[in-house]
């Protein structure tokens, strides 16, 4: 060996080696690609929303563009992660790796890290493009005011538009978007150490996704203690503890019209997520220690 | 450090079978011993439980009873690999990397970096003959390409044990060729070789030491010299001889009480003539 | 076995513990302003299958537009029935939208409400008429309300909430009322203090409120002394009997020294 170096440095090294090179994995099968899908979107319905007259066209791509953001980036996260470990076993990657001085842990979270990553530049281009293609139909808009409107009314209309069009506020919103991607990607390599197959992983998942949105209803309602059935109400209780409630990382749809996001609050959602992360994963873990190769 | 590289105790393995309540033994009660230095070969046909074992000894999967440590840690411990080459059977890489950076990335897995591990990296594409591959990506390898990025990267971090399962499985024989030197080379260099493989010609001329396995037992293990050599015979290869000559040797052997047991036209080595008819071509 | 079941134990005790949080957080999203939409068995309907999986999924604000969009196109084809269905369901999807609730409530107080008055060829008879016409502005009115459940600090909804008291419904105590509740909102604009105070004159009794409060916007300065307020602070000092030394209007800011203009 090299020099004799403090071990978690070392730790650090090949966790970083394992989460770039499942990057480089997921950017050369060119998932990328997939990010084209939004940009048509997007863009499609920069065109597409100039012709509605009922109802604010910027604000229409607005909620085309978060919305989309957020499906996009939990997709992306799902079918690049299902695939990561059965391919490995498949190909027998995964001994060469292991027979490293890797441990499992450090295998798995390098994976992991690989997705983020990947998840975090996705999230930054969807946004970058976003904004632009914002920006764009903003001064479009501006143009079409200026033209309309009269000299003395328009500073006025234009600070209206500008303000309504980039909020500052949507960037934690954004971040939960995000969060919200990386924790259904940790539930998916969960599912993915407990599959034989990923057509199972993916189903799963995306089962859990959406029971995920609608899990908020059925807790509340538990928690009310309305009248039910026995058997309903174990139902639904099984459902509020075993599903995460999803629907507490969209908040973007409110910050689009307006309201605030206090820090606080964000950090509180963002501790929530980064804890289930964490639970997922610490679970993910515990399965594939124990599975044979 | 221990003088005994790998040490195997009562090691059995069984896989369930899928829906059912039996097991498959694929390893009973195996134990062996192959002290620091020595080249040991396992042979065996398919499904003797070679690979398995090999495995085991990589704590790659779980023994279902027994032990096995590596220069004296046990194979459970990530530690026992710090100082271990790995060629799996059918090794196959990440499609989507370059020969150059399958062993960069498997090198940081063992904890190189920077200049140290770039000049490592090359040196072993030279040794296995891959330096004008280094940047075409492995999916266009062919098998015996990939073979041998698979021994350049098991060699990547200097281990002082190799384990190669089939290491000339599906390579020509220029390739297995170059394969076998490599391992005398790593012999000679004092380090360990656990090697399996049912190319016998082969493992005797390279093995010091082999263990014959069936079924997941071991059933002979020893000297190559002792388990195959007639200690009574000896072979002698002629050139020019006239048949007066072979005559009078005869009765000469005859004379003296030994026997001739057996008389053919010698043939060169089919091996050695195809390495010649290749080499003489580049 | 043993194993598995303190897996599962603990796994029931995070399950526990992540509700509580969960439970939680939504009480503070929802005090926030978050979270507040309601996916019930209308908008529902109007959502059709797909439009509610995804609403649920990421895309509600989008389904509320494309509710919206659709609610528009009834409005061309002045289907009242049909755009209030759409409205509220577009509502409900994005309650914090105040330009919807204010919007919703513009089409059905004003626009559907005056296509009634006017349609005479379906309703000839012109009590019924009123009666479709004073629906409609309930409806009005109901749209403006729920929307101050969601959005109680709106001074946009307050002030609208005047303007139909004091244009459809001709009560000047409730638009005044109104009124003096959208000035105390945040970002509230400088007339509704005055709007307020005319309304407040136009109810019977009330005129020494009314004045009381024209005369301190008066005496605030330059910017609240228009020429409709002081018009009413005079009236108001003439009905009131209010002593010359007490009167403001006399100040040598107004602009002329005949009370009676009118
Ligand atoms: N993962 C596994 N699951 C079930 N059976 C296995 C598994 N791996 C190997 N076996 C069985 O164990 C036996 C030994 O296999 P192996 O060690 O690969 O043999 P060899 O390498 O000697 O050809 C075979 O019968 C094989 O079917
Ligand atoms: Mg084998």
């Amino acid at each position: 060996m090299n020099q004799a170096q403090n071990p978690l440095s070392l730790s650090l090294r090949r966790i970083w080696a394992l989460a770039h090179n499942t990057f480089l994995e997921l950017v050369r099968l060119k998932v990328f690609y997939f990010l084209l899908l939004f940009a048509f979107l997007i863009i499609g319905s920069s065109l597409f929303t100039v012709q509605f007259s009922f109802q604010n066209p910027l604000q229409v791509l607005k909620d085309v563009g978060l919305g989309a953001m957020s499906i996009f980036s939990w997709l992306l996260g799902l079918l690049c992660t299902a695939n990561l470990l059965p391919k490995d076993m498949e190909d027998r990657t995964l001994y060469t790796i292991l027979a490293k001085p890797v441990s499992r842990f450090e295998y798995l979270q390098g994976k992991l890290y690989g997705v983020f990553l990947l998840l975090g530049l996705s999230v930054l281009l969807m946004s970058l493009l976003f904004a632009g293609v914002l920006a764009i139909r903003e001064q479009q808009e501006i143009a079409e005011l200026a033209r309309n409107l009269s000299a003395e009314n328009l500073p006025a209309a234009v600070a209206e538009i500008r303000a309504a069009t980039f909020q500052m506020n949507l960037l934690p919103g954004v971040v939960l978007i995000l969060l919200k991607a990386m924790l259904c990607s940790t539930l998916t390599l969960l599912l993915s150490t407990l599959a034989t197959s990923s057509v199972f992983t993916v189903l799963t998942s995306v089962v859990v996704y959406l029971i995920g949105h609608v899990q908020g209803i059925a807790r509340e309602a538990w928690l009310a203690g309305g009248q039910a059935s026995p058997l309903l109400k174990v139902l639904i209780a099984g459902m509020a503890l075993a599903f995460p409630d999803l629907q507490l990382f969209n908040v973007v749809d409110e910050i689009a019209v307006g309201t605030a996001l206090p820090a606080l609050l964000f950090w509180q959602v963002a501790g929530f997520g980064g804890m289930y992360i964490l639970v997922y994963f610490l679970l993910a873990q515990l399965v594939f220690s124990t599975r044979e190769l | 450090m221990s003088a005994t590289a790998i040490l195997i105790k009562d090691l059995c393995k069984e896989f369930p079978v899928p829906f059912r309540r039996e097991t498959v033994k694929a390893v009973q009660n195996l134990s062996l011993e192959v002290p620091a230095g020595e080249v040991y070969g396992l042979l065996g046909p398919n499904g003797s439980g070679k690979s398995t074992t090999m495995k085991i000894v990589l704590g790659l999967i779980r023994p279902s009873s027994g032990s096995t440590e590596v220069f004296g840690v046990d194979s459970r411990r990530v530690e026992s690999r710090e100082n271990v080459g790995f060629l799996p059977e059918n090794p196959y890489f990440y499609k989507y990397l370059t020969g150059l950076e399958t062993l960069l990335f498997f090198g940081k897995l063992c904890g190189l970096s920077g200049r140290h591990l770039r000049e490592r990296s090359f040196e072993l594409l030279q040794t296995v003959g891959l330096e004008e591959a280094a940047d075409r990506r492995l999916g266009g390898y062919s098998k015996g390409m990939l073979q041998r990025i698979g021994l350049a990267q098991a060699l990547l971090g200097e281990p002082r044990l190799l384990v190669l399962d089939e290491p000339t499985a599906g390579v020509d024989p220029a390739g297995a060729h170059a394969i076998r030197d490599l391992i005398l080379q790593c012999k000679q260099r004092g380090i360990t070789v656990l090697l399996c493989s049912h190319l016998l010609g082969q493992v005797q001329e390279i093995c010091d030491r082999i263990g014959i396995m069936d079924r997941g037992e071991l059933l002979a293990e020893g000297r190559i010299d002792d388990l195959a050599g007639k200690k009574n015979q000896i072979e002698m290869v002629l050139e020019n001889a006239t048949p007066t000559l072979l005559e009078s040797l005869g009765a000469l052997s005859l004379a003296s009480g030994a026997r001739v047991v057996s008389q053919r036209g010698a043939r060169t080595d089919l091996e050695k003539f195809f390495l010649d008819v290749t080499r003489h071509r580049s | 076995m043993r194993k598995a079941l303190c897996i599962l134990g603990l796994l029931a005790g995070f399950g526990c513990l992540k509700t509580a949080a969960e439970h939680y957080l939504l009480t503070v999203q929802r005090s926030a302003g978050f979270q507040l939409a309601t996916l019930s068995g209308q908008t529902r309907t109007q959502l059709g299958q797909t439009g509610f999986v995804a609403a649920l999924s990421g895309f509600r604000a989008l389904m509320a537009d494309l509710l919206w969009i659709r609610a528009g196109s009834a409005f061309d084809r002045t289907e009242w029935p049909r755009m209030q269905m759409l409205l509220h369901a577009a509502t409900q999807l994005q309650p914090r939208a105040v330009v919807f609730w204010e919007m919703a409530h513009f089409h059905m107080a004003y626009d559907a409400s005056h296509s009634m008055r006017l349609n005479v060829r379906q309703q000839p008879a012109a009590a019924l008429r009123r009666v479709a016409e004073l629906e409609y502005v309930q409806i009005g009115e109901d749209f403006l309300k729920a929307g101050l459940v969601f959005n109680p600090e709106s001074a946009t909804l307050w002030q609208r909430l005047g303007e139909l008291y004091s244009r459809r419904r001709d009560d000047p105590a409730r638009a005044s009322a109104a009124y003096a509740e959208a000035a105390r909102k945040p970002g509230a604009l400088g007339f509704l203090r005055r709007m307020a105070a005319y309304e407040l004159a136009k109810v019977p009794g009330k005129d020494r409120e009314a004045y009381e409060q024209l005369r301190s916007l008066y005496l605030e300065g330059e910017p609240q002394r228009l020429p409709n307020l002081v018009r009413l602070l005079r009236q108001l000092e003439e009905k009131l009997a209010v002593p010359e030394a007490e009167r403001v209007y006399t100040t040598p800011s107004a602009p002329s020294g005949t009370p009676a203009s009118r």
